[in-house]
């Protein structure tokens, strides 16, 4: 037996000897490339947060294909100051209670040195007073809440895209400059803040930028219903000028699905804050002319044109080459979060001329500006992030299969944004055109 | 006038979307006496195959009409692989247990079940809408609706009534009569309670499955989608009586017709409407407008 086993190991091991030396021997070139700052942990390990099971997923599954391209990017290239990232992947659906936990789990036992994730607004509440408790560093990528980075300073805890109002405003100005003439509007949203919200902030603004529209439906349905026959007569027979929904997911495949065959497209101008989400799955069924935007995010797939923005052929190429998909806006939302991160940490590298504590790479997060696919985003000393965003209106791509984007209007940031210091509300509420 | 039809033409349309939900779960608890929670996750399946198997058809260059016969090719194949499975393997363990043991093992079994569809179909949502859009639109008070929409309604009188007929005129429907009434007389008497209870709950997940691949087309199929269907169909087996289909029928067009109601008058209660409508029958009338009191056995 044992003459066997000496016979059938010792060619593998010594493969394997060799094999080790080639790769000790092509370590500096590869690892090594990039000097390690003195203090440098073995690696980074971080934290990432998303839906993997419930409604939630559909965005879940762009935030892990964002991440598993740009990780893999950032680790070829060397990771962070010479230090590799290892990701941990965490399922957001539960509950905030869960998510709590989840956060302590991260941190205590898991020992990650930063969290990046949070769709849910829900959640991103719930985790934020925990996080600066905990003292870790939390990037947050989706959540549209205004009240996180407003309702208490933060320290350790960042957003780096817009929030739900910027949204909301972004649609306003859109649909206003489409069609100045809107009298009346009507809202199909989901029965929770996000949809009241996103709500809200829609009607004061339409209100504020042309106060003689009226209001002639509001409608609210359960999260992510099946069902929206009733809300569909409701709409056409209200016939309102304009429709503004923040359906998501697969409750908005649903209503577009729904609504199509019924002519609410062709009655009403509608618009969907989170559209471009869906265009590659709803393929044929999304009408032309339905003005959706990839919430407040400064690209889609087509936008910057990947053919003049070497950054954004790189992302849109790579990601559709590994995972047959374009990168939708969770995904850029998420490549802004870690490239935030990644651009926070090399700055502190820089300033610290050694390893940075946390405390550090949060003093060199604010303030910063950093360059992604989608465009420069600014970190404010708030730890909120402005940057600009794009709303367009379908038209049916015959090369892709799906609706694209046409009539793209790039709005600035100043434009979708309250400025430093004021409160989202109080900004939506005195907005001037 | 205008108002009133645009609600009641709503109201059935969700009343027929709701009783192909619950009429599964009802039969289930009249035969078995326990709340089958996995139904919504066979609901699920039904959904997802159905979808799966219309969209391959549509792939290979079919006719559209043909994805309508993909739609029961998907319930009959869940129904019958997922029934006696569930009953065999698990329920069959627990009958006599207390509701809660079959609860918690129901509802571990939706879990499980909706985690193998996205084990099998992944996360991303799947739809198919050829079935809902191929037969054209017609006009109610002005307002359009789908001709699917009507195939729904007329889908959902025809099986209650076939699974009426078959409780009542049928041989089977009396043994399963009997069975409800006496398990263990039944079994005195050379019935096979068994299989009675095999195939009553095989025929419990067809109509789940099917349920799930009939409205398949009208929405798009997500992860997690048959949660709010499944407590939807409790309420109206709750307010109709637990094991009436007579029952199933009623709750089903009183959780639709308030539903429609709210959305058109107090959209911020169409919610509440249903809930409020369930506590009060089971205030008034505890085991349902068409339950029959359980007699205590000694």
């Amino acid at each position: 037996m044992r003459g066997v086993f000496k016979s059938r190991v010792g060619p593998w091991l010594s493969l394997l000897a060799v094999g080790v030396l080639v790769l000790v021997a092509a370590l500096p070139t590869t690892v090594t490339s990039q000097a390690r700052p003195s203090g440098a942990p073995a690696e980074l390990k971080i934290g990432f947060v998303d839906f993997f099971s419930g409604a939630g997923a559909t965005f879940g599954a762009s935030g892990k294909t964002a991440t598993e391209w740009l990780v893999d990017k950032y680790n070829s290239e060397g990771g962070i100051g010479g230090v590799k990232l290892k990701v941990v992947i965490v399922d957001e659906a539960g509950g905030p209670d869960k998510q709590v936990t989840e956060l302590r789990r991260l941190a205590l036992d898991e020992k990650v040195n930063a969290v990046v994730g949070y769709t849910s607004s829900a959640n991103c509440l719930a985790i934020a007073p925990v996080a600066e408790e905990l003292k870790v560093l939390t990037v947050v990528h989706i959540c549209g809440t205004h009240r996180l980075t407003e309702d208490r300073p933060v320290k350790y805890v960042f957003r780096t895209s817009n929030t739900q109002a910027s949204d909301s405003v972004a649609l306003a100005r859109y649909v206003l400059s489409a069609k100045p003439d809107v009298k009346t509007i009507a809202g199909a949203n989901e029965d929770y803040a996000w949809g009241r919200d996103s709500w809200e902030a829609f009607k004061i603004a339409m209100q504020r930028l042309k106060p003689d529209v009226q209001v002639v439906g509001e409608l609210w349905t359960k999260f992510q219903a099946g069902e929206y026959s009733a809300e569909i007569s409701k709409l056409l027979a209200a016939k309102p000028d304009v429709i503004h929904s923040s359906f998501w997911g697969g409750g908005l495949i649903t209503f577009v699905n729904q609504a199509g065959p019924r002519g609410l497209f062709k009655q009403s101008q509608v618009l969907f804050s989170t559209g471009e989400q869906v265009l590659q799955d709803l393929k044929t069924i999304m009408p032309d002319g339905v003005i959706v935007a990839p919430r407040t995010t400064g690209a889609y797939f087509l936008d910057p044109d990947p053919a003049k923005n070497p950054m954004q052929k790189e992302f849109v190429e790579g990601h559709h080459k590994r995972f047959g998909r374009y990168p939708d806006y969770p995904a850029y939302r998420t490549y802004q979060a870690w490239s935030g991160l990644k651009a926070a940490y090399e700055k502190a590298i820089k300033q610290a001329g050694r390893w940075p504590t946390t405390e550090e790479v949060i003093k060199a997060f604010e303030g910063l500006s950093w360059e992604t696919p989608s465009g420069t985003i600014t970190m404010r000393p708030d730890h909120q992030a402005v940057h600009g965003g794009i709303v367009g209106i379908t038209k049916m791509s015959p090369k892709h299969g799906f609706a694209i984007l046409d009539r793209v209007v790039r709005l600035r940031a100043d434009d979708v944004a309250p400025p430093l210091g004021t409160k989202t509300l109080d900004w939506v509420g005195s907005l001037k055109k | 006038m205008r108002l009133l039809t645009i609600i009641l033409m709503d109201g059935t349309v969700f009343a027929a979307v709701l009783f192909l939900i619950s009429v599964g779960l009802t039969l289930v608890f009249g035969v078995l006496r326990i709340l089958n929670v996995s139904h919504g996750g066979i609901y699920a399946f039904g959904a997802y195959m159905a979808t799966y198997l219309a969209i391959k058809i549509l792939g290979a260059g079919a006719s559209p009409y043909l994805t309508y016969l993909m739609l029961l090719a998907g319930a009959i194949i869940i129904g019958m692989v997922t029934g006696p499975i569930i009953e065999r393997v698990f329920l069959r363990r627990i009958y006599g247990s207390d509701q809660h043991i079959t609860l918690l093992l129901t509802f571990s079994i939706f879990l499980i079940l909706d985690d193998l569809l996205k084990l099998i179909w992944g996360t991303k949502p799947m739809f198919v809408s050829q079935p809902y859009t191929l037969l054209g639109e017609f006009s109610i008070a002005g307002i359009p609706y789908s001709w699917y929409q009507v195939v729904l309604i007329v889908v959902s009188i025809v099986f209650g009534g076939a699974l009426v007929w078959a409780v009542r005129g049928t041989r089977f429907g009396k043994i399963v009569v009997s069975v409800i009434n006496d398990r263990e007389i039944s079994q005195a008497i050379g019935i096979n309670v068994n299989r009675i209870y095999t195939v009553s709950f095989t025929l419990g997940a067809f109509c789940a499955a099917l349920g799930g691949a009939l409205i398949a087309p009208t929405i798009s199929v997500t992860p997690g989608f048959a949660l709010d269907a499944t407590v939807l169909a409790f309420a109206v087996i709750a307010i109709g009586g637990m094991g009436s289909l007579e029952g199933a029928a009623l709750g089903a067009l009183i959780v639709g017709l308030l539903r429609a109601l709210a959305v058109h008058l107090l959209p911020e209660a169409d919610l509440v409407v249903i809930y409020l409508a369930m506590i009060l029958v089971l205030v008034v009338r505890p085991e349902g407008l068409f339950g029959q009191v359980e007699l205590r056995r000694i």
